[in-house]
């Protein structure tokens, strides 16, 4: 009798410790942190260049470079300006390279070919073509221009629904006018629903436009 | 897999056939018992491969179990087992799956927390093989088979970049139920005329199909998983104590 008490006793217990054993192993959670990497890489060099639709020798491009984005010292914008031709419409494409390992002298200029680039510029625009899911071109004008250039985003990703990109675009431009284009990368991962406000900016950037 | 099964088989069979000589013991007529150990997942369930969609990124894990069994000779008795199997997402897989979410967003941080495990619950009846090597002493083995009923755990992945909190993804837990067969082989030592002790290695097997869901995905960016449909191996190593009643 003594002996099957001491039984009854021992697998109640080993029954009891077992079950809370396994229901502890069951509730059990864990969590990491990944932190980036350190980033080898930057957006020195934002180009926008659109072509006449019914005219391709009408070609303007505007480079807006800072080839140390860390340092304070403010962005080139001396080659940073569009000319329009009015009551046109163009193609545009949006460029983005990074030029901090080029040289002075290799720097890409105007009339440049993006397949032909300096072997030390990296053609970032690659990159970001192939993150285009949560990233997004966002423009804005300001000045006299607000009412006389609209650019359309004509590229989708590949989420569902498909939504704008903006490295490709149609610019349509119409009255004679001076202002500003601001353009930016907005950097939307998970949050991308096709408006530009989630997100952060990869880059921030001004042309100057002039419509003729 | 199917060469541990047939290992298994041909262990069993070696058994049964060395049960055809008599031995001087006087066994029991049937045992109830409960059962402890670790399992050792195998198979894609622990591929650590953040694009491999088949990988489960899975660890070690415990076991638990009740299983009893009425022999109707010497050697051989039918019975069942009700057991309880959970294995962990390991820390090499959370390192890989949290790195690799990461990536894919391009981002300065993600937090990536799991919470509960992969668990299996099973109930399977089946035959169970005994051969008495002393009069305490014997070596079992057992096949069954039955219903398993498996669950995820739920995977939740915070992003941030820029000082900015771009939201939290999940991947819920969801539970699938599938047939799953086991098979395994262990000895047993009688402590006391109606108690036992044993240390089993059991081989459990099932391939449910999961259908996951993901919350607030918007983009299609990252590691996406929305069906898992792969074999589930585990080896448990077990312990166990057990009341044995009617002596012959």
């Amino acid at each position: 009798m003594k002996k099957k008490s001491l039984l009854f006793l021992l697998l109640t217990v080993l029954t009891v410790s077992a079950l809370l054993f396994s229901v502890a192993s069951c509730k059990k959670s864990e969590q990491i942190v990944t932190p980036a990497p350190p980033s080898n890489e930057f957006l020195t060099t934002v180009i926008f260049r659109c072509v006449n639709t019914a005219a391709p020798y009408d070609t303007t491009t505007a480079i807006w470079r800072a080839l140390n984005p860390s340092s304070s010292a403010p962005p080139d914008t001396s080659k940073a300006i569009l000319t329009f031709n009015k009551n046109s419409t163009y193609t545009c494409n949006v460029y983005i390279l990074d030029e901090s390992k080029t040289a002075l002298s290799a720097l890409v200029q105007p009339n440049f070919n993006i397949n032909n680039l300096p072997s030390t510029t990296v053609n970032v625009t690659t990159e970001i073509r192939a993150r285009q899911n949560y990233h997004l071109v966002c423009f804005d004008m300001s000045g006299a221009i607000t009412s006389n250039l609209t650019v359309a985003r004509t590229d989708y990703d590949t989420n569902n629904p498909p939504l704008q990109v903006g490295l490709n675009d149609n610019a349509t431009v119409l009255a004679p006018s001076t202002g500003r284009m601001e353009m930016a990368l907005h950097h939307q991962p998970n949050v991308k629903n096709g408006s530009c406000g989630p997100g952060t900016d990869d880059f921030d950037v001004y042309y100057g436009v002039t419509i003729h | 897999m199917k060469n541990r099964l047939f290992t298994c088989l041909i262990l069993i069979a070696s058994l049964s056939a060395g049960a055809q000589t008599p031995e001087a013991t006087a066994p029991s007529k049937g045992f109830i018992g409960i059962s402890e150990g670790f399992s050792i997942p195998s198979g894609n369930i622990t591929k650590v491969a953040y694009n491999d969609n088949t990988a489960g990124f899975a660890g070690k894990g415990s076991s638990f179990g009740i299983e009893g069994a009425c022999y109707f000779s010497k050697y051989i008795g039918i019975g069942g087992k009700i057991s309880f199997t959970s294995f962990n997402i390991s820390s090499t897989g959370l390192d890989s799956l949290s790195a690799g979410y990461r990536n894919s967003f391009d981002v300065d941080r993600v937090t990536t927390s799991i919470t509960g495990a992969y668990s299996i619950w099973a109930f399977m009846p089946g035959i169970y093989l005994r051969y008495p090597v002393s009069g305490k002493l014997s070596v079992n083995a057992n096949i069954l088979a039955g219903f398993t009923s498996t669950t995820t755990p739920t995977i939740d992945v915070a992003v941030e970049d820029g000082g900015v909190e771009d939201g939290t993804f999940t991947q819920k837990a969801c539970t699938a139920n599938a047939f799953g067969y086991s098979a395994g082989i262990g000895v047993s030592y009688q402590v006391l005329s109606c108690m036992a002790i044993s240390l089993h290695g059991s081989y459990l097997s099932c391939t449910p199909d999961f259908f996951m869901d993901n919350i607030n995905r918007p983009s299609n960016i990252g590691r996406l998983v929305t069906e898992y449909n792969q074999p589930i191996n585990v080896m448990n190593i077990s312990l166990g104590v057990a009341y044995t009643f009617g002596k012959k």
